[in-house]
């Protein structure tokens, strides 16, 4: 669903960590999550695959659905990272980089893991 | 590994979830996709290979997860060590072959060839595994349910650290095939299929409270928890 895998997503650090200590996990992808957001783990072990819907972030109130969909990374659908900050985007219809690894100061989204 | 060889003596090594001692995650930015130029060929003839129709994707993980080298390989070496067994198991290639690296053999029939224009719709297409149920569901949402416990001698998808374990069912998928017969080359054999969800504590005693992780079970491998 979201193409190829990172390699660090297959490999053996990542599926032996994520599903025991996902906070620490995240807090290495810089994603630090206050006590009270409760986190979850999705191991997908079946072949029914799972995608995060990152939180929309605050500052894009009537924002086109292109837009939105130019905040969302890769990782933030994983669930390790979140869409990228509004304001660091252009404010008009240009294309972003999905390699902007950026973050938001929003944290209410799902996290998964697999073990595939 | 013959077909079907179902015995004591099968060891995965892919079950890692929970374990320790594996060194730091490296990260790297979106994008990054391939090391070296061999790995996408890997990933190529792969898929390629399997097109062939002699094995499913049940079986191609229980060769991957028994490879006696596993922890030593990168993921895509993993993949070619992997297909070279099936290939020479599943009668594509023989020892000879692979040693000379080139054919030697008349080409064996195969159901299917995947040719360069079809690669982007057969992905796309991926690989259903949803199938008509063989029966009704045993179990509904919101049941409590105990998970196998014990090691089994064969290829299947239930981690080791939700084995023996008190959980919730969440949701019911349908059925799917079944990878414990699937990869032993025993049919698809059908079973509902379910979301486990668990406290984190049942699983580990050190587990953060508020913590949850689901799995997708079949059914063989739950049992109703009962009062307990």
């Amino acid at each position: 669903v979201l193409g190829l895998p990172p390699t660090w997503y297959k490999s053996a650090p990542y599926r032996s960590r994520v599903v025991r200590d996902p906070r620490r996990v995240l807090a290495e992808f810089d994603v630090r999550l206050p006590d009270d957001v409760d986190v979850r783990v999705w191991d997908s072990t079946a072949e029914v695959r799972y995608l995060v819907i990152p939180q929309r972030p605050e500052g894009t109130d009537g924002w086109s659905e292109e837009q939105l969909a130019g905040l969302v990374t890769r990782d933030s659908m994983i669930g390790v990272g979140f869409p990228l900050d509004p304001s660091s985007v252009p404010a008009v219809d240009q294309p972003i980089r999905a390699s902007d690894h950026g973050l938001l100061s929003h944290d209410r989204s799902r996290r998964r893991a697999t073990s595939t | 590994v013959n077909d079907g060889d179902v015995n004591d003596a099968y060891v995965t090594h892919a079950d890692l979830g929970g374990t320790t001692g594996h060194g730091p995650i490296e990260y790297e930015p979106e994008g990054v996709v391939f090391h070296h130029d061999w790995e996408a060929k890997a990933l190529a003839l792969t898929v390629a290979a399997a097109a062939g129709g002699r094995w499913n994707i049940d079986m191609s993980r229980r060769y991957r997860e028994t490879l006696p080298d596993y922890a030593d390989l990168s993921y895509y070496e993993i993949w070619t060590a992997a297909l070279e067994r099936l290939l020479v198991d599943r009668g594509l290639v023989t020892d000879d072959e692979i040693v000379a690296g080139h054919a030697m053999i008349d080409p064996v029939d195969v159901v299917g060839v995947l040719v360069a224009d079809h690669v982007a719709a057969a992905m796309a297409r991926g690989g259903p595994a949803d199938r008509a149920p063989r029966g009704p569901a045993r179990f509904e949402v919101g049941e409590r349910v105990r998970t196998r416990s014990g090691r089994v001698g064969h290829h299947t998808r239930l981690p080791a650290y939700a084995a023996g374990r008190v959980g919730t069912i969440e949701r019911v998928h349908g059925a799917h095939v079944f990878p414990d017969a699937n990869a032993h080359d025993l049919g698809e054999q059908p079973e509902w299929l379910y979301t486990v969800a668990f406290d984190a504590t049942e699983l580990w005693s050190d587990a953060m409270r508020g913590q949850r992780v689901s799995i997708d079970a079949w059914e063989p491998y739950l049992s109703p928890a009962g009062d307990g």
